[in-house]
């Protein structure tokens, strides 16, 4: 027997159809999904080679259980007593808050809400989080300040309405290529294109305009712009009246802006500063594009604070081909997000600490209440194992020996744990230091829903049955609550089940049903009412907090600043064909072989300056540790930065990231690291 | 269009049922009526399902090739660009052509890749929307299917014609194709002779209009075009992988092999200009690759403009004649003599 399933990649957030083909029960191949309208029939290398991974050697299908420095196989039955015992008596003894749990982007709608759920409820604490913390939490705080609602405000297939396309800290052909589809399509119908980027990145060669700014200047470029806007005269004096609040409080801090110290600052010449007001306030509709080049910092929120004001100043917003567009970076990044798998929110948003909507919530899952405080971040998790306060961990699906900053720190944190649960599909770096290892089953191997960054609901099709005795993680944490006696609000058949629970504790997937989702196009939220048809464009009559509120946002210097010691700037990003930690690409070999390993790039006048050969290998080191690499001499990047890509374990650019966070959204700077570079 | 549909799903259930075929190789309904996939049939009750709407969104050819059993008998439904990119994986030894039943539709072009959230079907000079008929407008066509001008399937074993009326005709070309209308006990029609000469007027006004102005211009500016376009690749090979022609086991466009550079966007001219001398003196311009193209480079353009120069200078029509062995392999000393066809 053989069919084409449809489903959706399990990579970026853009969130293409893809069809798996399925011969005899195994999966062949992935192509393009006609249909499906984001990728319109097209898909990225990433897309087209999704599958490789799924029947690696190297994939988990027996339970692991440590014995002593190594792991032996366990029964399920063994593995989830063993789990429900240790997380008990942790609880017991060292109370629920000394319990900490990861969940994970890459997992489904179900998946998230249900471990969430499992947290606050079987636990008691609300100490969840996961890799959002380090990619987009600037843009939940920063867009639900100033609109209400912290997600994409348009959609990818909106962008080609665009007039002027403002990319901002974003690599978009490499890591959102079906987004760039609508970049390169917009700009040749004739749209204007701004990138801002320290980098020559591969957008940048089709722009009309490319501020090279300094890693950390956002606020000052923005500023710079608005600043220009103002003099010109180019705001949108009706809307910033009739839709917005803040404005004086704004406009004084612009007041004391100067372009010339704009200029100094971010490197950007003043002239391309008041060029890049011009085409993107005097355009009919232009948008903004951005990624973690603006949230990676200690001041994320306040660079998405930026942008908002800067959407806002002209009335670029509400509109098609308008819009401030984050670029969620994983499949369902959105979506774990929506579903509170977060420390300070329950799904849809709802803060703990909002007593009427938490015990709405815990009314629904037939509790008197959930937990109140608000739990700790990624960041601060680790920082409590080495304070002695979190002392047992879950991991769902993530991998922080690699992805997260400062990674020795993260290894000996994890070392320190009583008690660590692992549940993935390989015995990643973080598995290996687990206690308990629980194979999950992959992509192609379950169904649930994705958010895709558009807001996008849409279903993931089981194609085959789980690998070895692997299981989908909604039925691990299923079995684990049940370990534990917690019988009721745990015993789904399916992730159709769970999907009826959760719409009904999630005000913005309130009107949605399989059903409904089993359409090419999904559903876009907030979608309401089952008569609703969910909401392609935010904000197009008023924000969904009623007014936008502008902000005033000074200019702050990042966490560090090269010195005489470490005298260049250090950033990192993502290669084209490499996702994240490599677990899933570094084991597909198509993907692989396209950018097999690590490296830095750095300035040919820096490498004369420090003695760089290109090709030669280098030491690179900041405060906290150091690695070797290969060097590649260009000038795609700028003098004083250097530039290492995230997901090489043997040249891992987290050694040397500094864990410092921005105070509101707890986001590290992953982006501005102090470092020095010599010969190896 | 349901005439067609009728008679192509009941040539389907007739040849499943008489053991013709092991399984059939067809477009269909997947979750809605606009969702079209490839459908591999192998119950007939599952023939109900097959469409022939006027969208065509990968090659079933080199999905029989990469993946179909050579040992079992398949049935495919084709549009005729793709059988004759079925005989052309046939010459290469990718598909058993003694093992496949082929049928095809008569085809006035396809409507573009990510535009078919209708009911689509087109006719000479109609164009059949959610069951209203209009004058075709000929930007709705695929930019390959305005330069066609091979609508009639002579290379199938089966031909299902269209009448302008909404009927259809059924012909065979070949003793198997004989076999499959008995079992369907469909008598074969004689055909009314039929008048191309609007269609060919319209693919060589498209093919002046597509390559014209490249032929106007001096080589630099024509490479400095190509270059351009080539700017925006993002190397996901997308149009090797949808290309019927492309059929390397091992090739040499993958990052181990050291030809075209790695760890490198846009990647270096060499992917394309070598992908188009491997397959370029046999393109049968069904436009799979330009319609895979996320970043909308005019990719059939490029190798139907080779082809059409290269096809009178080695007399190589591709798609037709299974005896007929491409130029690629059948090239002659005498032949590196010849001049008139310009790369750059």
């Amino acid at each position: 027997m053989t069919e084409f399933v449809p489903t959706i990649c399990p990579y970026c957030g853009a969130g293409c159809g893809v069809l798996l083909l399925v011969k005899d029960g195994k999966v062949t191949t992935t192509t393009p999904w006609a249909e499906h309208p984001v990728g319109e029939g097209r898909l990225c290398m990433k897309g087209w080679y999704a599958h490789e991974f799924i029947y690696s050697p190297d994939r988990l299908t027996k339970p692991l259980l440590k014995v002593g420095d190594s792991f032996q196989e366990t029964s399920w039955e063994n593995a989830l007593k063993v789990i429900a015992e240790k997380l008990s008596e942790a609880k017991a003894k060292d109370g629920p808050d000394s319990l900490a749990f990861l969940s994970s982007a890459k997992c489904t709608n179900e998946e998230n809400y249900l471990l969430q759920k499992f947290v606050r409820e079987v636990i008691g604490t609300n100490n969840i989080d996961h890799c959002a913390r380090l990619c987009h939490a600037s843009t939940v705080t920063g867009l639900g300040t100033a609109f209400g609602s912290g997600a994409m405000t348009n959609d990818i297939a909106d962008i080609p309405q665009s007039d002027c396309v403002f990319v901002i800290g974003s690599d978009t052909m490499s890591q959102h290529p079906l987004a760039a589809r609508r970049i390169i399509l917009a700009k040749e119908m004739g749209a204007k294109l701004i990138v801002a980027d320290p980098r020559r990145v591969q957008t940048a060669r089709f722009a009309d305009l490319h501020l090279k700014l300094r890693p950390g200047t956002n606020v000052a470029l923005l500023n710079g712009i608005m600043k220009s806007i103002l003099d010109h005269g180019w705001e949108n004096k009706a809307f910033i009246e009739e839709r917005t609040e803040g404005f004086a409080e704004l406009k004084a801090v612009l007041d004391t802006v100067s372009l010339d110290e704009a200029e100094k600052i971010t490197g950007v010449p003043k002239a391309d500063i008041e060029k890049a007001a011009e085409l993107y306030a005097t355009s009919k509709a232009s948008c903004i594009i951005y990624a973690m080049g603006i949230t990676q910092h200690t001041t994320g929120t306040n660079n998405v604070l930026s942008i908002a004001n800067l959407a806002m100043l002209t009335g670029n917003i509400g509109r098609p081909g308008t819009g401030v567009n984050p670029l969620r970076g994983q499949n369902n990044v959105q979506g774990s997000c929506d579903m509170g798998a977060l420390p300070d929110l329950l799904p849809g948003y709802q803060r703990v600490t909002d007593e009427a909507k938490r015990k709405k919530v815990a009314e629904a899952w037939g509790l008197p209440d959930l937990p109140t405080q608000p739990g700790l971040t990624l960041i601060e998790i680790m920082e409590a194992i080495h304070a002695g306060k979190v002392k047992t961990m879950f991991i769902m699906g993530e991998n922080p020996v690699v992805s997260d900053p400062d990674i020795t720190h993260v290894e000996e944190a994890l070392n320190k744990l009583d008690f660590l649960v692992v549940q993935d599909m390989f015995l990643t770096e973080t598995a290996r230091l687990a206690d308990v290892v629980l194979p999950a089953a992959s992509w192609a191997e379950k169904e649930g829903t994705f958010t895709g960054t558009g807001r996008r609901v849409q279903v993931l099709r089981q194609a085959i049955a789980p690998l070895g005795e692997s299981k989908p993680d909604w039925q691990i944490i299923g079995e684990l609550a049940r370990a534990m006696n917690a019988e009721k609000g745990f015993i789904f058949a399916s992730p159709k089940e769970i999907f009826e629970e959760l719409r009904k504790v999630t005000p913005q997937y309130a009107g949605m049903d399989y059903a409904r989702l089993s359409q090419p196009q999904g559903l876009q939220w907030p979608c309401p009412a089952e008569d609703h048809p969910g909401t392609p464009i935010l904000h197009t009559k008023q924000f969904t907090r009623g007014k936008g509120k502008f902000h005033a946002i000074p200019y702050q210097a990042p966490a560090e600043s090269p010195d005489a010691q470490f005298p260049l700037i250090l950033t990192t990003g993502r290669v084209m064909t490499q996702w994240h930690t490599r677990s899933m690409t570094g084991r597909s070999p198509s993907l692989n072989a396209e950018f097999p390993e690590g490296f830095v790039e750095i300035n040919p006048q820096d490498a004369k300056k420090f003695k760089i050969n290109d090709k030669g290998l280098v030491e690179v080191s900041s405060r906290r540790g150091k690695i070797k690499t290969r060097a590649r001499v260009t000038d795609k990047v700028v003098p004083g930065v250097v530039y290492i890509p995230m997901h090489y374990v043997e040249a891992a650019a987290n050694r040397l990231t500094n864990s410092r966070f921005d105070p509101q959204a707890k986001i590290p700077e992953l982006k501005v690291t102090a470092v020095a570079i010599k010969p190896a | 269009m349901t005439k067609c549909n009728e008679i192509v799903q009941d040539i389907v259930r007739s040849m499943l049922r008489a053991k013709l075929v092991d399984e059939v190789v067809a477009f269909g309904r997947g979750i809605n009526e606009s969702d079209i996939v490839p459908l591999f049939i192998t119950d007939e009750k599952d023939a109900e399902k097959i469409v022939t709407i006027s969208y065509y969104p990968c090659s079933l050819a080199k999905l029989v090739a990469l993946y179909g059993d050579r040992n079992k008998k398949i049935g495919l439904v084709l549009r005729p660009c793709d059988a004759r990119s079925l005989v052309e994986l046939a010459k290469r030894q990718q598909v058993n052509l003694a093992n496949i039943y082929s049928i095809g539709i008569e085809c006035y072009g396809v409507v573009r890749a990510g535009s078919n959230s209708h009911q689509v079907y087109i006719f000479p000079d109609t164009v059949q929307m959610d069951g209203e008929t209009k004058p075709l407008a000929e930007d709705v066509l695929a930019p390959n299917c305005r330069r066609c001008e091979y609508m009639v399937p002579t290379m199938t074993d089966v031909a299902v014609r269209l009448l302008p009326d909404g009927g259809c005709l059924v012909d065979a070309n070949t003793e198997k194709g004989q076999a499959v209308l008995e079992a369907a006990s469909i008598a074969v029609t004689d055909m009314p002779a039929l008048d191309l000469t609007a269609l060919k007027e319209r693919a060589a006004r498209w093919k002046e209009k597509d390559f014209g102005e490249l032929k106007k211009m001096a080589a630099k500016d024509r490479l400095h075009y190509w270059l351009a376009q080539w700017e925006k690749c993002i190397k996901c090979y997308g149009c090797r992988n949808a290309c019927p022609i492309c059929y390397c086991k091992e090739c040499y466009l993958e990052p181990e092999k050291q030809i075209v550079k790695n760890e490198a966007l846009p990647p270096e001219a060499l992917f394309h200009v070598g992908r188009l001398l491997h397959v370029g003196d046999s393109c049968t311009d069904c436009g799979q690759c330009e319609a895979a193209c996320p970043m909308g480079i005019p990719v059939s353009k490029l190798y139907h403009m080779l082809y059409e120069e290269l096809s009178p200078l080695f007399d190589y029509e591709s798609g037709f004649d299974l005896a007929t062995l491409p130029p690629v392999s059948t090239i002659s000393d005498k032949d590196l003599t010849k001049t008139g066809v310009t790369l750059d």
